[in-house]
């Protein structure tokens, strides 16, 4: 029987975009000599569109039994300030060339998966991507960059029994990229 | 005895009689106070005229038709220089220019304190018909008033004619009064900008402020207002709103204003100076949460802080 370990390693992004231009500001002023006497100032506070993913983990489907396909997920919280909305891109560390395929590798052999991605917590019914793929106008939580401990995301990896089957026993592993932008 | 005083009177009626013009005589009619009241800053520098009659003749004051010039003098009757003294236990001082003007004339000279001026000022005969021709100008500088301890001034004056042979002169006391009010100001304000969220972080601004309170003990109110609802601490983006944090130190420490409630008093602000000396007194401390502002939408937030100082 031959038997291999697959590992995925995600990693998320905090991103930062600088979308605005200062405010003219023109309300500070000393206070006159007097009784009494009234000073202003202008308060200024800028907040960039913002996006962060986090409580990542690594999928780590163990030594295969031989038989059946293998799914993993993992949850994740996506927080994107204001409307909560965002777009995601996947990237695999050993895309197949010329299909794009996500793949885990061990030295030069490689084992095809299936990824899917869903902004709530079921990835089993979300969208398939290829590697460089990505998705628009998702929803995250717009309040709290924990996503008040409630994860609001999900992957899913995929591999087939007979890409198991028909692969060279070794150790699998493939990093995915996760790039999370403001919508 | 009574037969030599007769003489030396009679001698005296006798030379007034023939019109012996080598004699002159002065009389200075009365000088009104100067009440400034009490000072408005407002109005900056002040000044106050009282316009008097010199009557500077040859012969007698009642009967001459010749009038004469005079040389002016005006004296402080307390000091030396120019000055308004504070009523009570109070030493501060207030320091003044005078000036005299030749209402013939029109020509105005600033006095030094005792000192005459040349012998050239229009004398009148008695009781000025063609009208009162002198003045007396007081003025302070508002430099002079913004740095001074509330109280009551005065100054009290003395004007002197002097005329003919230089030996005849004729004098009157004038004074001026003003009252400087309980004063305080803040200045030194900027702009608190606070940057750029993090993400993380909350982002804090301090600013270093001036208080200048004209009262020795350097005591005042500060009360602090937003422009959001009730007057709350907010700045504000396209209709969203970011609650924020005043914090207030006098040189004891930092201390929380709340928005709208009743001013609370503090100490240590400058008392010789307006603008503190180029330094500060005081420090404002503003903070906006992080955790207010990731739930915020992007934007740039921006709101007005009013800080009202009084008196105690």
């Amino acid at each position: 029987m031959r038997s291999f370990t697959g590992n995925i390693v995600k990693a998320g992004f905090v991103l930062g975009a600088f979308c605005f231009v200062g405010v003219a500001q023109a309300a500070t002023s000393d206070g006159a000599l007097g009784d009494p006497s009234i000073g202003t100032a202008d308060v200024q506070v800028i907040i960039d569109d913002l996006v962060q993913v986090t409580n990542l983990n690594g999928i780590d489907f163990g030594t295969y039994g031989g038989t059946l396909d293998l799914t993993g997920t993992d949850e994740m919280c996506i927080y994107r300030n204001g409307t909560g909305a965002y777009d995601i891109q996947l990237d695999s560390a050993n895309p197949g060339v010329p299909g794009n395929e996500f793949r885990m590798i061990s030295g030069a052999n490689f084992i095809t998966y299936q990824l899917k991605f869903d902004d709530d917590n079921d990835a089993s019914d979300g969208t398939v991507f290829l590697s460089g793929d990505s998705l628009v106008n998702q929803a995250g939580h717009a309040s709290a960059t924990d996503c008040g401990s409630v994860d609001n995301a999900e992957i899913e990896v995929f591999i087939t029994e007979a890409t198991l089957q028909g692969s060279v026993a070794g150790s699998y592993l493939d990093t995915v990229t996760l790039t999370v932008s403001p919508f | 005895m009574r037969k030599a005083r007769f003489l030396i009177a009679f001698l005296l009626v006798l030379a007034d009689g023939v019109g012996v013009e080598a004699h002159a005589d002065i009389k200075v009619g009365n000088i009104p106070n100067q009440d400034f009241g009490t000072w408005d800053p407002a109005s900056g520098s002040v000044s106050m005229t009282s316009d008097f009659c010199v009557v500077s003749v040859l012969g007698k004051v009642q009967s001459s038709t010749i009038v004469t010039p005079y040389a002016a003098r005006v004296g402080n009757r307390d000091a030396v220089p120019f000055e308004m003294f504070a009523l009570g236990p109070l030493s501060d001082v207030i320091s003044l220019t005078v000036t005299h003007v030749d209402l013939v004339t029109m020509t105005p000279e600033v006095l030094t304190p005792d000192v005459y001026t040349a012998q050239t000022k229009t004398g009148a005969l008695n009781n000025c018909p063609s009208g009162l021709n002198a003045r007396v100008r007081t003025d302070i500088n508002v430099m002079d008033l913004t740095s001074t301890p509330s109280g009551n001034y005065r100054a009290r004056l003395r004007f002197t004619a002097l005329g003919g042979d230089g030996s005849q002169t004729g004098s009157k006391n004038y004074q001026a009064d003003i009252v400087i009010p309980e004063l305080v100001q803040i200045s030194d304000m900027d702009p608190v900008n606070l940057g750029t969220f993090d993400g993380v972080s909350n982002l804090i601004g301090v600013d270093g402020l001036c208080v200048y309170r004209n009262q020795a003990a350097g005591a005042y109110t500060i009360e602090g207002t937003g422009d959001g609802a009730g007057n709350a601490f907010e700045i504000a983006s396209a209709g969203d709103v970011l609650p924020y944090q005043v914090e207030y130190d006098d040189g004891t420490g930092f201390v929380t204003l709340t928005a709208g409630a009743p001013p609370a008093n503090h100490i240590n602000a400058d008392t010789t100076a307006p603008d503190c000396g180029g330094g500060t007194t005081a420090d404002l401390r503003v903070t906006v949460l992080a955790t207010d502002m990731v739930s915020a939408p992007p934007g740039t937030y921006t709101g007005t802080l009013t800080l009202t100082v009084a008196p105690i």
